[in-house]
C-alpha cells in the first residue's frame, strides 16, 4: 500500500512516519501478548489478531515535489493508493494545486487533505479535485491513528479496484 | 497652456482673421467698383468734351452755311459786291462768336479775310493764316469747291481752330458755285474755359508738340475713334486721353480730361469706415464672448480643476464642489462631487476590507502554524499516553507475587520470569518511546509560544500614523448613525470641528469614534429620550493639554453614575446585553493610548447624559 504525504512541517512528517510504520518490536510484544494471554487469561488470541497493513510510506515537504514524485510513480506503474496534503506549502506549489495535478494524472488516488487552515472551503476542493468520494478533509490537529486508519480503508477500496496493478 | 489662454488665442486669431477677411473682401470688391465706377466717370467726360466740341463744330457749319448761302457774300466773291465788305469787321466777327473768315472767288484767289487779332480795318492775309498758300490743289478749297461742306480740326498759325469750310452759292443754293467761305474759331484757352464751364468738366487740348511722351498716347495708338486711354497719376486725378481727329481725318488734338478720383477716395474711405466698424462690433462681440465664456466655461471649470487639484493633493475625499448651476459642467460638477462621494465610501469600505483581509490573513497564519505545531503535540501526548496506559495493563504485580508463592510451579515460573523479561523490555520502550514523545511535545509547546511571542511582539508595533482633517473623521464615523427622521438630527456636528488637523491612524481613530458614538446612541435609547441629541464640538488644548485637540462627544442620554465612571474602561465591561458587545471603552483607551492620545469620561449622574473626551496629538 502507497501513500505519499506532503507537508511543509518536519514534526508532522515525523508523526506520520511513526503511524505509517510498524515499531520495530513489534515480535517482543506479540510475544508478551501471548504469553500475558496464556499466564493471565487475556483476550489476546494471536490466531485471531490480524496483522496491520505495512505502508510504503514516501514524505516530501512541498506540493511540486509531490506532483513530481505521484508523476513518477504513474509512470512506474506504483501509483499511490493514497495521497496526503498539506494545504498551505510555502514557499511553492500549495496543497490544492497539487491535488488538482495529482488527480489530473491519476484519477483513482484518494487525496486527503490535512490542514490547519485552508483558503479554500471543502465545497470549492471538490469542485476542483473531483470526483467527491475520492477527496476527504481531516482539519489539525488530528490523530494520526485516524489518519493511518483512514488510509488503510481507502487503500484496501484501492486495491481492489485498481486490481492488479498495485504491487502492495 | 490653460484654457483661458488657448481661448484668448483663438479669439484673437478670429478676430484677426476676420478683420483680413473683411479688408480682403472688401477690397477685392468694393474699391474696384468704385475704380470702374470712375473710369466710366472719365469715359463719360470724355464723351462729353468731344460731344461738345462736335456741336461747336456743327453749330459752326451752321453758321458758315448761312453766310456762304447768302446773295451777297455770293455777289461779294464775283465782285458785284464791294460794299459787302464794308460789314464785315472785327467786331462783326466776334458778335458772331467767329475767330477767323476768309473768302476765296471761284479762281482760288482771296477775295477778302479778317480774324479777330487783326486791328480793326485790316484785312487779314491768306499767308498770315496758313503754312502755305491755298491753291485749287488745296483740300480745304477743292472741296468746297466742289459743292461739299468740310468742317473740323485745324492747325494754322493762329492755332487750332474749329474750321468749316462752305461753297458759297445764291440764297436758294442753286447755281454755280462761286466760291469758298472758311470759317474758324480758335481753340485758344478762353474757348477751352468756355467748353470746360459748359462740360462741367476739367479739360485741355493738348497740341502734339505737347503732349505726354507715354507710347500709349503716341497718334497711332490712339487712332481709333473709340480709342481711349485712362491714366492716374496719383490717387486724385485720373486722366482720360483721347485722340480727335482733323479735319481730313488726320490725328488732330490729343484730348486729355482731369477726372478727380473722388469715388476710389471714397470706395477707401468707405472701406475704412466699414472696416474699423468691422474690427469694433468684432472687438465688442469678442470681448462678450469672452466675458461669456469666462462666465460660463472657464471659471466654473477652473474652479473644477482647482477642486479636482485640491482632493488630489490633500485627498480629502469630504470636500463638496457643490456647484449650482443646471448646465453640462454643472452635471460635470455634481457627477464628480457624488463620484467622490462614492469614492470615499469605497475607500473607506477597502480600508476596512484591508483591514479585515489582514486581520484575516494574520488569524488564518496562526491558526495554520499553531494547529500544525498542536497536531505533533497531541498525537505525541496520545501516544505517550497509549504506552503508559499498555505499561499500566502488564501484569506485574501479578507475575512477582505468583513467582514469590513458593507453590508455584516451576515451568510457570519460568514462564514468569519471561514475561517479566518480556514486560521489562516493553516498559524500557515505553519509557523511552514516552520520554522522546513528551521531548517533542515540549518543542512543540516552544513553537507554539513562539507563535504568539510573534503575535504578541505585532501587536506591540505601532500603528500607522496620519495627518488627518478630524472633521473628515467625524463625518466618516457619524455615517455609520442614523440621522433620526428628518425633523431632529440625532447627531450634530459643531463649527468648530473643522480646520482641525489631527495625527492619527485613521481606522483606528473611526473605530474609536464610531464606538463612543455608537454608545451615546445606545444611551440615548435606554433613557428613552425622543429629543436625543448627540454634539459634537472640538477645540485646541491648552496648558497641559497643549498640542493636543480636544474632541468632545456629548449626549443626554441615560448617563453614567460617578462610581461607574472608572468602572467602563475595564476590560470586559459593557452596557449592552449579552453578546452584543462592541469593541468597548477599554480598547478605545488603549488605541488612542498607542496614537499619543487618550480618553475621559464625565457625567453628572444617571439621566444627565454623558461626554466622552478624546485628545489627540495635533498635527
Amino acid at each position: 500500500m502507497r501513500v505519499l504525504v506532503a507537508d511543509d512541517d518536519e514534526s508532522i512528517l515525523a508523526c506520520y512516519a511513526d503511524a505509517f510504520t510498524q515499531p520495530d518490536s513489534l515480535e517482543s510484544t506479540q510475544k508478551l501478548k501471548a504469553l500475558s494471554a496464556e499466564l493471565f487469561q487475556d483476550s489476546y488470541d494471536p490466531t485471531t489478531a490480524e496483522p496491520e497493513a505495512i505502508f510504503d510510506l514516501v514524505r516530501c515537504s512541498q506540493g511540486d515535489d509531490a506532483v513530481e514524485i505521484a508523476t513518477a510513480a504513474m509512470r512506474q506503474g506504483r501509483a499511490f493508493n493514497v495521497v496526503i496534503l498539506d494545504v498551505r506549502m510555502p514557499p511553492g506549489m500549495n496543497g490544492v494545486e497539487a491535488g488538482e495535478r495529482i488527480r489530473a494524472i491519476d484519477p483513482e488516488v484518494n487525496i486527503i487533505f490535512v490542514t490547519g487552515y485552508s483558503d479554500v472551503t471543502l465545497r470549492e476542493l471538490e469542485a476542483r479535485i473531483p470526483p467527491p468520494s475520492k477527496l476527504h478533509y481531516l482539519p489539525k490537529p488530528v490523530s494520526f491513528n485516524e489518519v493511518a486508519q483512514m488510509a488503510r480503508d481507502l487503500t484496501s477500496d484501492s486495491v481492489a479496484r485498481r486490481g492488479g496493478r498495485q504491487d502492495g | 497652456m490653460s484654457l483661458k489662454r488657448k481661448i484668448h488665442i483663438v479669439l484673437i486669431v478670429v478676430l484677426t482673421s476676420y478683420v483680413v477677411l473683411s479688408w480682403g473682401i472688401l477690397g477685392t470688391v468694393l474699391i474696384p467698383a468704385f475704380e470702374e465706377l470712375e473710369r466710366k466717370q472719365a469715359q463719360s467726360n470724355l464723351h462729353r468734351v468731344e460731344n461738345v466740341i462736335e456741336n461747336e463744330l456743327e453749330d459752326l457749319a451752321t453758321l458758315a452755311a448761312d453766310w456762304a448761302a447768302w446773295e451777297d457774300s455770293y455777289r461779294f466773291v464775283r465782285g458785284e459786291n464791294p460794299s459787302f465788305h464794308e460789314h464785315l469787321s472785327v467786331i462783326s466777327l466776334s458778335r458772331i462768336d467767329v475767330d477767323l473768315m476768309l473768302l476765296f472767288d471761284a479762281d482760288y484767289q482771296s477775295a477778302g479775310g479778317w480774324y479777330s487779332s487783326l486791328p480793326e480795318g485790316h484785312a487779314a492775309a491768306v499767308t498770315a493764316v496758313f503754312d502755305h498758300p491755298l491753291d485749287p490743289h488745296d483740300r480745304l478749297l477743292s472741296l468746297s469747291m466742289s459743292g461739299t461742306e468740310g468742317v473740323g480740326l485745324l492747325s494754322t498759325k493762329l492755332g487750332w481752330m474749329l474750321v468749316s469750310s462752305n461753297p458759297i452759292r445764291q440764297t436758294d443754293r442753286q447755281g454755280p458755285v462761286g466760291g469758298v467761305l472758311i470759317m474758324g474759331r480758335l481753340l485758344d484757352d478762353e474757348r477751352v474755359e468756355q467748353l470746360a464751364l459748359r462740360t462741367e468738366v476739367d479739360f485741355q487740348l493738348l497740341a502734339p508738340e505737347d503732349e505726354p511722351l507715354a507710347p500709349e498716347l503716341q497718334a497711332s495708338s490712339l487712332s481709333g475713334a473709340q480709342q481711349i486711354f485712362l491714366h492716374s497719376p496719383d490717387d486724385e486725378l485720373l486722366l482720360g486721353y483721347k485722340r480727335l481727329e482733323g479735319m481730313y481725318h488726320e490725328p488732330a488734338l490729343l484730348l486729355e480730361v482731369h477726372t478727380p478720383r473722388d469715388s476710389s477716395a471714397l470706395g477707401f474711405k468707405t472701406v475704412y469706415l466699414t472696416v474699423l466698424f468691422l474690427i469694433l462690433a468684432g472687438v465688442v462681440v469678442i470681448s462678450v464672448t469672452g466675458v461669456l465664456l469666462q462666465h460660463s466655461i472657464i471659471r466654473p471649470l477652473s474652479q473644477l480643476k482647482d477642486h479636482i487639484l485640491e482632493i488630489r493633493k490633500s485627498r480629502r475625499l469630504s470636500k463638496r464642489l457643490d456647484m449650482q448651476r443646471s448646465d453640462e459642467i454643472g452635471v460635470l460638477a455634481q457627477e464628480f462631487d457624488t463620484l467622490t462621494a462614492e469614492l470615499a465610501v469605497a475607500r473607506k469600505q477597502r480600508i476596512e476590507q484591508t483591514f479585515k483581509a489582514g486581520m484575516a490573513e494574520t488569524a488564518a497564519g496562526v491558526l495554520h502554524n499553531i494547529r500544525n505545531a498542536m497536531t505533533p503535540l497531541v498525537n505525541r501526548i496520545n501516544r505517550a499516553s497509549s504506552a503508559i496506559e499498555e505499561a499500566e495493563r502488564l501484569q506485574l504485580t501479578n507475575a512477582l507475587d505468583e513467582i514469590r508463592d513458593p507453590d508455584c510451579p516451576a515451568d510457570r515460573v519460568a514462564k514468569l520470569a519471561q514475561y517479566l523479561a518480556l514486560a521489562h523490555t516493553e516498559l524500557e520502550r515505553a519509557h523511552q518511546t514516552a520520554q522522546d514523545d513528551l521531548g517533542i511535545a515540549c518543542k512543540q509547546v516552544v513553537q507554539v509560544e513562539d507563535i504568539l511571542a510573534e503575535q504578541e511582539r505585532l501587536a506591540h508595533s505601532p500603528p500607522v500614523i496620519e495627518v488627518l482633517e478630524l472633521e473628515d473623521v467625524v463625518q466618516e464615523a457619524t455615517n455609520v448613525l442614523p440621522q433620526g427622521d428628518g425633523k431632529q438630527r440625532l447627531v450634530c456636528v459643531d463649527d468648530s470641528v473643522a480646520g482641525h488637523k489631527v495625527k492619527a491612524n485613521r481606522l483606528n481613530l473611526i473605530q474609536v469614534l464610531c464606538n463612543v458614538l455608537v454608545n451615546a446612541r445606545e444611551s440615548i435609547e435606554r433613557a428613552g429620550r425622543l429629543d436625543g441629541v448627540i454634539s459634537l464640538e472640538a477645540e485646541r488644548g491648552t496648558g497641559q493639554t497643549e498640542n493636543m485637540v480636544q474632541l468632545r462627544v456629548k449626549d443626554n442620554g441615560a448617563g453614567i453614575e460617578s462610581e461607574r465612571l472608572r468602572e467602563i474602561f475595564q476590560r470586559g465591561h459593557t452596557s449592552k446585553t449579552a453578546g452584543t458587545g462592541g469593541l468597548g471603552l477599554h480598547w478605545c483607551a488603549n488605541t488612542l493610548g498607542g496614537m499619543g492620545g487618550w480618553l475621559r469620561a464625565d457625567s453628572a449622574g444617571p439621566g444627565e447624559g454623558a461626554e466622552f473626551r478624546m485628545y489627540l496629538p495635533e498635527a
